[in-house]
């Protein structure tokens, strides 16, 4: 009770974020996501704190 | 009393209630034969779930010229079967259209007993078992908590 | 069970038969008697808009019955899109209506002389005149029946200006948001000038135990909404899809060449749309999920667009694909191909696919008419009307990309196919490069496009590690999406559940193709018990699903396909770009060993050919073939 499971979509590490907490970080990559809350236990990843950041960090590891 | 709440705005017109209602009360697979009933606007994909709201003046029981349809000392406006002639007098009174006229029967909704199916299957909750109290007072608080976001910001 | 009607359009006559017992404990209902029938009644070679090609409506087993989302039927014929399976899905409320009206399959041959529609209502089937529907959209074709037939219950499948004029993408669709797309089951309804079918009845489905079937919808109502992901489905429908692709790098960008779109912007995600433009949902037949999200553009140069979706097809294709993240674009899009009945990965991927060729500077605005810039909402738009009307530079796409590209590039047509990637004809659907069961199941899937509804092994981007797999599909499976290891069975699992919920009519939202938690073989073989009394196990089930699929791999190789053309497209075979998975790509040699493992799984020889003894446990190998 009182948080939620959450698998980062960056580096696929699973942590737990504090229930409601809207802007949580990965633990493992500092990743910062945005959630979304259904109950005390459900949260679903729905973007990056933010798109730029977040895409110009996927740019400068490009293959 | 308890009757069926209705809020319209959260019906997606999935018509399970439907479903459910036909199979527990006539145990048959045939939607035409449940107590409520889904209205919609098509070209919006806009539902309305239409069932009996127990009237405390009811139509219906007005326009019954055997006097089967009667309030029940909990309010449930139910049909005597033993005393009902089938001439759907009641059918047109009605002014949300859900006095059921079935081949062989009219039925409406009777709350299965205590126990309405239908509400249980309702994924967003526009069909609830409550009171209108229980509604008002739900109301009265989320106005409340918007005003109080309001005053906070 | 209702009888199955073969109505002839040519010389408007019916006949009504019963659908022996033996059809369906062999291939249950909807997609599985559908491939019966198109197998046996399709002549080789035959020209798809043809009057002689058989058009076919199915509801499936359950559909209709009290269960959960029982909504779906399935249409289908040759398909003129891809010259080999048609085969088509919808849910909303026809089918329901269909088997409540009395029948549960549709065969439908000949032309008719002039336009016309069907009315089937409590078992009568009459034709009716079509042609004074001519100048409405599909909506409106919807709505014009209903009012002219005085029901507003009455259930309609239409056909839309693209259909009536044979663009070979077109669709039916059932509701504003209900449609059955993809191979251009629409244009084989226009061929035969059929314009629309419209149901409506009283009969009750006959169930087996009504107080077996009470038990079963309250044992898998629960189990569905008790679901870790159903809260997020419910709110956000399939849009979830673009949230989990965007962050994963999984973006189809640009026509496929990356795997992000740069210019994809703060506001593409799926809680922006519906806290901005979504009005309320809509659901099908008894389904607790109504993904479909209602619109609203409220302000702006479109104030006032309304419509049903967009799914996770228009926001990826019209979207990322197309070079945009605007959503008012997506919407108009949407709704512009809704109204036309064009269907939306097909449009979308031709728009991206020229988008492209422009890019390249391939084709310039002397064979344009106009510029084509990513993202160009006036272009996308202009297309799309173009597409429709068969008009201008658009209307070349109307009769398919093969055509197309001959007209752009003539003798070097072969050279430049690689720039659409396609799979048997059809526009793919989804990027597979670094899910490799995904990528087996979409390179051989029966059903063009490499179509993620054939067989999308959802579950191996989860995470989940080999015991859980195993526990749920029977094998461990590596919780790796990149490796190719043992990959070939769950993707031949996942087809036989498809099979199966098509040949049932439960939609793929409610089952195991979603996620681990829902219905499986297990509970499905509960529905059908309760319903039809069939005490089918589980694996009996799986036999069905293995059954149907090979039929429709027989149906493919009598066609002229074969190995060569189960393929992932040629683009696949270069690295995305970005994000976790960056450098993932479908290796040549890897693939054909992990083809090989395929085939060998389902008891096909090296050329995917299925053998005889294949086709002797499956009952396959001999007549009856013409049972019905």
């Amino acid at each position: 009770m009182g948080e939620a499971e959450i698998r980062c979509r960056s580096c696929h590490q699973r942590f737990k974020s504090p229930v409601f907490q809207e802007l949580i970080e990965c633990p493992n990559c500092l990743q910062k996501w945005k959630l979304k809350w259904f109950d005390e236990s459900t949260a679903t990843i729905l973007a990056p704190e933010s798109w730029v950041e977040f895409q110009a960090k996927m740019k400068e590891v490009k293959k | 009393m308890k009757r069926i709440i209705v809020h319209t705005e959260r019906c997606t017109g999935c018509r399970l209630c439907e479903s459910i209602c036909a199979l527990y009360n006539e145990r048959m697979n045939d939607p035409s034969r449940s107590r409520i009933k889904i209205s919609k606007k098509h070209s919006l994909g806009l539902s309305a779930p239409l069932v009996c709201l127990q009237c405390k003046n009811p139509p219906c029981g007005k326009a019954c010229p055997v006097n089967a349809i009667k309030k029940d000392p909990n309010g449930l406006v139910k049909i005597d079967y033993d005393e009902c002639i089938g001439c759907e007098a009641c059918v047109s009174p009605c002014p949300f259209g859900v006095m059921m006229a079935l081949p062989d029967k009219v039925v409406k909704c009777e709350l299965c007993g205590g126990d309405p199916q239908c509400v249980k299957y309702c994924a967003t909750e526009a069909i609830e078992y409550g009171n209108s109290e229980r509604v008002i007072q739900q109301k009265r608080i989320q106005k409340m908590n918007q005003m109080l976001e309001k005053l906070e910001s | 069970m209702n009888p199955i009607a073969f109505i002839d359009l040519s010389k408007q006559e019916i006949v009504v038969k019963p659908i022996p017992e033996r059809i369906r404990h062999l291939f249950l209902g909807g997609r599985g008697i559908n491939m019966y029938l198109l197998y046996n009644h399709l002549r080789e070679g035959l020209d798809p808009l043809s009057p002689e090609n058989p058009l076919l409506f199915g509801a499936g087993l359950l559909t209709g019955t009290h269960g959960i989302a029982t909504a779906r039927f399935n249409i289908s014929a040759k398909s003129p899109e891809s010259g080999n399976l048609g085969d088509s899905n919808s849910g909303g409320f026809f089918g329901p209506e269909l088997r409540f009206a009395g029948y549960d399959h549709l065969f439908i041959k000949g032309r008719s002389p002039s336009p016309v529609y069907l009315w089937i209502s409590d078992g009568k089937i009459e034709f009716r005149e079509a042609s004074h529907l001519q100048s409405y959209n599909l909506p409106q074709t919807l709505d014009a029946i209903r009012t002219e037939l005085g029901d507003q219950d009455i259930q309609v499948a239409a056909i839309g200006p693209a259909g009536r004029r044979l663009v070979v993408f077109a669709n039916v669709m059932c509701t504003i948001g209900d449609a059955a797309g993809r191979t251009g089951m629409g244009t084989v309804m226009g061929a035969k000038n059929l314009w629309a079918i419209a149901v409506r009845g009283r009969r009750p489905i006959e169930i087996a135990s009504p107080e077996k079937l009470i038990k079963v919808v309250e044992k898998h109502y629960h189990q569905i909404t008790q679901t870790k992901g159903y809260k997020a489905t419910a709110l956000y429908g399939t849009l979830m899809r673009l949230a989990i692709s965007r962050t994963q790098g999984q973006e189809p960008a640009l026509n496929f060449q990356y795997n992000m779109l740069e210019s994809g912007g703060e506001e593409f995600d799926p809680d922006v749309f519906v806290r901005k433009y979504e009005y309320g949902k809509m659901a099908c037949f008894n389904c607790p999920v109504h993904t479909k999200h209602l619109h609203r553009v409220s302000s702006g140069d479109h104030k006032g667009l309304t419509g049903a979706g967009p799914e996770y097809g228009g926001a990826g294709y019209f979207g990322s694909s197309c070079g945009t993240g605007d959503w008012v674009t997506i919407m108009e899009c949407w709704d512009l191909c809704n109204q036309y009945g064009l269907d939306i990965l097909t449009t979308a991927g031709y728009i991206a696919w020229v988008m492209e060729l422009y890019q390249r500077e391939l084709i310039d605005e002397s064979v344009t008419g106009m510029p084509l810039h990513w993202g160009d909402h006036e272009a996308m738009t202009t297309l799309i009307h173009q597409m429709g009307r068969r008009e201008g530079f658009g209307g070349l796409l109307s009769d398919g990309w093969q055509k197309a590209n001959m007209r752009f590039f003539g003798e070097k047509a072969k050279e430049y196919e690689h720039y659409i990637p396609t799979i048997k004809g059809m526009t793919v659907d989804q990027d597979t490069r670094g899910t490799k069961a995904m990528a087996i199941g979409a390179a051989t899937a029966t059903r063009g496009g490499g179509c993620h509804l054939r067989s999308r092994f959802t579950m191996e981007e989860m995470d989940l590690p080999p015991e859980a797999t195993k526990k749920i599909i029977g094998r461990p499976v590596t919780s790796d999406p990149d490796s190719y290891e043992g990959k070939a069975y769950p993707a031949i699992w996942m087809e036989k559940l498809c099979a199966v919920g098509d040949a049932l009519g439960v939609c793929r939202f409610v089952t195991k193709w979603l996620s681990p938690g829902l219905l499986g073989f297990n509970e499905l073989a509960e529905a059908v018990s309760a319903v039809t009394g069939y005490d089918l196990t589980p694996e009996q089930l799986m036999e069905v699903g293995e059954r149907i699929y090979n039929l429709e791999r027989l149906f493919l190789i009598r066609e002229g396909l074969g190995r060569k053309d189960d393929r992932v497209p040629e683009r696949f075979h270069e690295p995305w770009q970005y994000g976790y998975q960056r450098g993932s790509c479908i290796e040549r040699e890897k693939f054909e060993t992990l083809l090989d493992e395929y085939y060998r799984e389902h008891g096909w020889d090296e050329e995917g050919i299925p053998t005889r003894e294949t086709l002797e446990r499956l009952g396959l190998s001999e007549e009856p073939s013409h049972l019905i």
